[in-house]
């Protein structure tokens, strides 16, 4: 019977093609030597963390360093709520706190600080010299939610030197303000220096504001874990490394 | 009576439900029931909960008036026009929102190809205003309006409207008191879908309207800035979201997809 | 065939219509006189809607013409369109079409401006107490009823039924077709009546225009065309008994003195009486009870007609029976058999020449 032989041919070919496909899959999660480290890192710390995670894989071929980057009070978050992390990157000392009580996390260790700053939408930049031309006339701002450190410091900012931001839009991280900003759909934004820096191209950063006195500090904590110990202090060596600062002051960082 | 099912399916019908009520059940389980209270009575909350079903409503109300006309039209297309028209008003649908917001923000946005013009003649700034809000609801939420509309439409005999012109009725008679009044059911679920959607819409309004308390933060979005700073306050406003959705469609029945 | 009669100068309706629907070709041509009721049968797919749906509009004529009392309502070559409900034509659809979110009163208001609860037509149609229900909650004789009195509140010159009849069972086809004609010969000067059952164009019609394949295959009064049909079609659907009599009271005098029970009641002239052979029950012994017309005739022929067996009976009348082929075999039917044959008078229709 020709037809059923024929079938029988094209079953055999799909378990042949079905057990290729698994043992090929085995191969690269099983058989890889690869190793990961999971870092989490807030936003801010965007330019910094990818910076040193290529270098990282160029001297450590063998490990593949995952970066998770979000606000600082999502990434806690997300700890609290069993997601895995080797190394923790936090801006503010609000949510490391938060970090801590969860217990799993070593003491951290203070890497760097950063001032926040205005920044404006260039088409403005002409008609404001003062804190006070920012708010004139229905001139539109973004900050970051107060959960957010960036957005804690600007709060505090604001109220201290009368800035009325109750029609500012709330944006759930840094980068997003300055986003909001850089494309020009709001007039100005509360930032880090760094992020100014940045973007110089696309926003102007606005002088003499007295925003600079308002500082966060960005602290690295690792995980009390026993086994991959080598790797986690090898990411942490890289991170408070000389060299490392060199790239934090580049882009506009602070010494802790 | 229906052909009884093999038991297994059952067993596993069950299994799937109990998926999806786990994480409502896990998220009753950590609210805080002795502060509810007080915590819905916080400013933010109460400001969210208004902006929420003022812009809900206004966008459904909005939607249906926008996608009714565009539903009676598409129920009378056939052939590759109406499989485009068709599947350009359910993109919004099954968009990721995000996208959508993004979109809205490039169309009717200040720097938007019709938002600056928008400005420059009224004066008028969508974004991070609470007609910004209702646009990117009403964006979300016409695709269940055109989909239930039309589905109706097309179930409709199309020998009533004949029967009302027969009887002296012009077009616009015909639609108005005999092909809407006859697919009313539908309607009204129509509506109900979309301010449901509109409810519960996040990412469209965060990228396009922003997130403004007392202008332009919805419920979702003080949900979602809660999570970072009061998380017992979000799981409050969450237990509202979920009670209110709740309970209109139980109170729908089986109406919210036309049965027939 | 030859067409309509028409006695007045001016027909109601004067048309030819050619429609085109893919490959069927609708191509009629129709004068129906002030007055005339013209019924149109023929087979499933043989145009009898298409043919209403063009009157009115819904399908475009390719060519030809639609002139209602003289005024052309279409005419494609002359650049001619009335729009459908501008046009002074009612339509009853096979199913009624009541509007199901409507009342009763509703539906009947929808286009007329007359006061419903007075209306003559609603009485004569027995709707008065049926005002408030919902439409949808009527029986199907009910709703047959106010579809009729809903187009005919709006006065039309002339309506147009698509079959309709066909919703009701046989008890309610006969009142049916009584308040039809009523109401017919009240309201409108001309009607269209679309139907399946000789009994409806015997009754309601002064003529019928037989469709097939588009094209009519044969015009006539239904005495003419039962008696001479010009096609198979027209043989096997409307080949009935047809006797020409005189009415007394409630019964029918033939010709050669026959009397024929009806269930008519005040005949008087010349009336013209059908019987459907599938009513004529045949007895191999006189039949007790009811019957009040029964005659001992003798066999003459036998054909089968699919499942039937058409028997040919001559005796005081020359009558057809249609029976199963069954039933035939269960009676020894043969030629030359005698039998005794009865019709119930509920089973005899009845028109009068001058009604």
């Amino acid at each position: 019977m020709p037809i059923q032989s024929s079938q029988k041919g094209a079953a055999a070919r799909w378990v042949l093609l079905a057990v290729t496909i698994t043992a090929l899959l085995l191969s690269t999660s099983c058989g890889s030597p690869k190793r990961s480290l999971n870092v989490f890192v807030a936003s801010s710390m965007t330019e910094f963390a990818e910076v040193i995670r290529v270098d990282f894989e160029r001297k450590y071929p063998e490990i593949d360093v995952r970066l998770n980057i979000a606000g600082s009070g999502a990434l806690v978050n997300q700890i609290v709520e069993g997601a895995s992390a080797d190394l923790v990157l936090l801006a503010g000392a609000t949510h490391m706190d938060r970090l801590q009580k969860d217990g799993s996390f070593l003491r951290p260790v203070t890497i760097a600080r950063n001032s926040l700053t205005v920044v404006m939408d260039p088409r403005i930049a002409s008609d404001v010299n003062t804190l006070a031309d920012l708010t004139r006339g229905d001139r539109r701002a973004a900050i970051c939610i107060q959960g957010a450190p960036c957005g804690a410091l600007a709060f505090a900012f604001a109220e201290a030197s009368g800035v009325d931001l109750s029609t500012a839009t709330r944006e759930p991280n840094v980068k997003a303000v300055l986003a909001r900003v850089s494309r020009g759909e709001v007039d100005f934004g509360f930032v880090y220096r760094s992020d100014a820096q940045g973007a110089q191209e696309e926003v102007i950063e606005m002088t003499g504001t007295g925003a600079d006195a308002f500082i966060t500090s960005y602290s690295l904590a690792v995980a009390r874990d026993g086994q991959r110990r080598q790797d986690i202090n090898a990411f942490a060596d890289a991170i408070t490394h000389e060299r490392a600062w060199k790239v934090l002051q580049e882009l506009g960082f602070l010494r802790p | 009576m229906r052909a009884p099912l093999p038991r297994q399916f059952r067993y596993f019908a069950f299994v799937v439900v109990a998926l999806v009520a786990t994480p409502l059940v896990a998220l009753l389980w950590r609210v805080p029931w002795s502060r509810i209270h007080e915590l819905l009575r916080e400013q933010v909350v109460v400001d969210a909960l208004i902006l929420s079903l003022v812009t809900s409503l206004i966008a459904a109300g909005t939607a249906l008036l926008l996608g009714i006309p565009v539903a009676l039209i598409l129920s009378r297309m056939e052939g590759i026009k109406a499989s485009i028209t068709r599947a350009l008003m359910t993109l919004p649908m099954v968009l990721p929102p995000v996208v959508g917001g993004a979109a809205l923000l490039f169309a009717f946005g200040r720097n938007g190809v019709l938002g600056s013009s928008l400005e420059d003649v009224t004066g008028l700034v969508l974004p991070y205003s609470l007609a910004g809000v209702v646009l990117a609801n009403t964006f979300v939420a016409l695709p269940f309006v055109v989909l239930t509309t039309e589905t109706a439409l097309r179930s409709l005999d199309p020998r009533f409207e004949l029967a009302a012109a027969s009887l002296g009725a012009n077009q616009t008679r015909v639609t108005m008191q005999v092909v809407l009044p006859s697919i009313k059911g539908s309607l009204v679920a129509a509506g109900v879908l979309a301010w449901a959607r509109a409810l519960g819409e996040f990412g469209a309004t965060i990228t396009f309207a922003g997130n403004v308390p007392g202008s332009t933060q919805t419920m979702p979005l003080a949900v979602f800035v809660a999570m970072e700073t009061d998380q017992d306050a979000a799981l409050a406003m969450s237990v509202v979201l979920i009670l209110v959705s709740l309970t209109v469609l139980v109170a729908l029945r089986d109406r919210w997809w036309p049965a027939r | 065939m030859a067409g309509p009669v028409t006695e007045q100068p001016q027909p109601l309706l004067d048309t030819h219509v050619v429609v085109e629907r893919g490959e069927f070709l609708l191509d009629v041509e129709l004068q129906v006189a002030p007055g005339e009721t013209v019924a149109i049968m023929g087979p499933n797919g043989a145009g009898k809607t298409s043919f209403l749906y063009a009157l009115f509009g819904w399908l475009p004529l390719r060519s030809g013409w639609i002139l209602l009392d003289g005024v052309t309502i279409e005419a494609p070559g002359q650049d001619q369109f009335v729009s459908p409900h501008h046009r002074d034509f009612g339509m009853v659809f096979d199913d009624c079409l009541l509007f199901p979110h409507m009342t009763v009163e509703q539906n009947l208001a929808f286009g007329t401006n007359v006061e419903i609860e007075t209306s003559p037509l609603v009485e004569l149609l027995e709707l008065s107490h049926l005002l408030k229900n919902r439409a949808t909650a009527l029986s199907a004789g009910q709703q047959q009823r106010v579809a009729l009195a809903r187009t005919l509140l709006t006065s039309p010159k002339m309506v147009f039924l698509d079959e309709p009849l066909a919703s009701l069972d046989p008890s309610g086809r006969i009142q049916a077709r009584h308040l039809i004609r009523s109401a017919l010969n009240d309201q409108v000067s001309g009607a269209l009546i679309v139907t399946h059952d000789p009994a409806d164009a015997f009754a309601l019609a002064d003529s019928v225009m037989v469709l097939e394949g588009g094209s009519i295959s044969q015009f006539g009064s239904i005495g003419e065309i039962g008696e001479h049909p010009a096609t198979p079609w027209i043989a096997s659907l409307i080949g009935w008994n047809f006797f020409a009599g005189v009415g007394s009271g409630s019964s029918v005098q033939l010709a050669d003195g026959t009397q024929i029970a009806t269930s008519e009641s005040g005949l008087t002239g010349e009336v013209t009486i059908a019987i459907n052979p599938s009513s004529v029950a045949l007895f191999l012994e006189a039949p007790v009870g009811s019957p009040r017309n029964k005659w001992f005739c003798e066999i003459e022929t036998i054909e089968s007609v699919g499942e039937l067996a058409r028997v040919t009976l001559s005796g005081p009348v020359t009558i057809y029976a249609d029976i199963t082929l069954s039933a035939a075999s269960d009676l020894e039917l043969r030629k030359g058999l005698g039998l005794w044959v009865s019709v119930k008078a509920t089973e005899v229709l009845v028109q009068s020449s001058n009604p």
